[in-house]
């Protein structure tokens, strides 16, 4: 019963790979232990060979598993793809361009994407910049100042923020935000990009301030006992030693922040508004381009331009969250290449 | 050593048990999404949530349900996570590898 004792294992194994472990018996089989007969040459022969074709199955069911998840998301980008294309053949590409999307107009049919697109951006936008101070302020908190009980508890409090449903953040911002919205700047209802904003910088909060935290405190003592002993104050250490040194990470938390930002939907379409214009500043009624996906696929006839049209609006907002992870990826691999 | 491989198999059979705890909530929730299957379809929490605050026609006399409705969920995903924390916590202290 080895195999059970090593930590690695009992991490990440499933109940039929333990029964498959036990029934085999494990690396366990194959030496015999200090008091016990050596078997007959033959038969551990047979063991090795058996234990070696086990080795290949498990081998090749872990790459089949691994397999599994690129099929996956290609089969998501083909299928997007494939009923995109239709709505690029059907739609010149300079409507695309235009601030109208008013698809079931019984004169003329209009898919403009620019008001849905800058809507998208705005309230983005509008996230990152409550979420970014704010998210690195707990992270340098928690990584410089705060005693190690409170990390311990704030942490997973963080994480426990991230868990939250989309649906009930939502619903925050009807029943909170906004009628705190609408009684500072006196609009009709608080359903605006600004509380969008707000309610998906709470979203992207949790996953800025842990990465962030995480490579704050990954950079090495060699940098951050060596300002102090030169005669920085901690203020000096944190912001001209140890943010830049963790930059890298940062910015790819920020990143990986904004990916789902882009792409939440449930948020944005219970608190945006959704109106369909174009939006001149955050107290407007925004309409996302998730939003609209939501909205009006549900009512859709099937395999017309107007189907076609959403699900080329989804394979531009693929696109751009894919650009966003890739940059974010691209920046963390430079930071683990560093070793920092 | 003799009391040494005994703890170690009753370990084990306690983390097989687990295992087997665990596969059979599987189970009986893969049987009630069956029932809910076949009383033709259930609603999911999150979804009544998004109805009860936004399509329903008198959104101002549901608002309590409203508000239940999350508290349910948020206990709910509390629920796990603080089940996921206390899990890690004792792992954390039991084992240093």
């Amino acid at each position: 019963m080895r195999w059970f004792r090593k930590g690695k294992w009992k991490a990440s194994s499933s109940l039929a790979f333990d029964l498959i472990e036990a029934y085999w018996g494990g690396e366990h089989g194959d030496k015999p232990g200090p008091g016990e007969a050596r078997p007959l040459q033959s038969s551990l022969l047979k063991r090795k060979k058996l234990s070696r074709r086990k080795e290949s199955a498990i081998k090749s069911f872990f790459f089949a598993n691994s397999l599994l998840a690129v099929i996956v998301l290609i089969g998501i980008f083909g299928i997007l793809l494939a009923t995109a294309i239709p709505a690029f053949r059907e739609i010149p590409l300079a409507e695309f361009a235009q601030k109208t999307w008013d698809p079931t107009s019984p004169e003329k049919p209009v898919y403009g994407l620019l008001s849905m697109i800058v809507s998208t951006l705005m309230v983005t936008v509008g996230a990152l910049v409550i979420a970014i101070p704010v998210g690195l302020g707990v992270a340098a908190y928690l990584s410089d100042v705060a005693h190690w009980r409170v990390r311990e508890i704030v942490k997973p409090i963080v994480e426990i923020l991230a868990g939250i449903p989309s649906v009930v953040t939502g619903f925050l911002g009807i029943v909170l935000f906004g009628p705190i919205i609408a009684k500072l700047f006196h609009t009709g209802n608080g359903l605006n990009a600004a509380n969008g904003s707000f309610l998906l910088a709470i979203m992207s909060l949790p996953t800025i301030i842990s990465i962030s935290e995480d490579s704050l405190t990954a950079v090495p003592s060699a940098y951050s006992e060596a300002s102090p002993a030169l005669g920085g104050s901690r203020w000096q250490t944190l912001v001209r030693v140890k943010i830049p040194a963790a930059l890298s990470g940062i910015i790819a938390s920020i990143m990986l922040g904004m990916g789902r930002a882009i792409g939440e939907t449930m948020t944005v379409l219970m608190a945006t508004g959704n109106a369909r214009s174009f939006p001149h500043g955050f107290l407007d009624s925004v309409r996302t381009m998730t939003a609209n996906i939501a909205i009006e696929l549900g009512e859709v006839p099937y395999y017309t331009t107007h189907y076609y049209a959403l699900f080329a609006v989804g394979l531009i907002l693929f696109i751009m969250t894919f650009i966003v992870n890739l940059i974010a990826d691209v920046i963390l691999n430079k930071y683990q290449q560093r070793e920092l | 050593m003799k009391k040494n491989k005994k703890k170690k198999f009753i370990q084990f059979i306690g983390f097989l048990l687990l295992r087997v705890c665990l596969y059979s909530v599987l189970a009986v929730l893969l049987v009630l999404l069956y029932d809910i299957g076949k009383n033709g379809g259930g609603m999911a929490l999150p979804y009544h949530l998004y109805i009860l605050a936004t399509q329903h026609h008198a959104i101002q006399q549901v608002r309590p349900l409203a508000y239940g409705t999350a508290l349910v969920l948020i206990v709910l995903v509390l629920g796990m996570n603080m089940t996921a924390v206390v899990i890690r916590f004792r792992l954390r202290r039991k084992r240093r590898w």
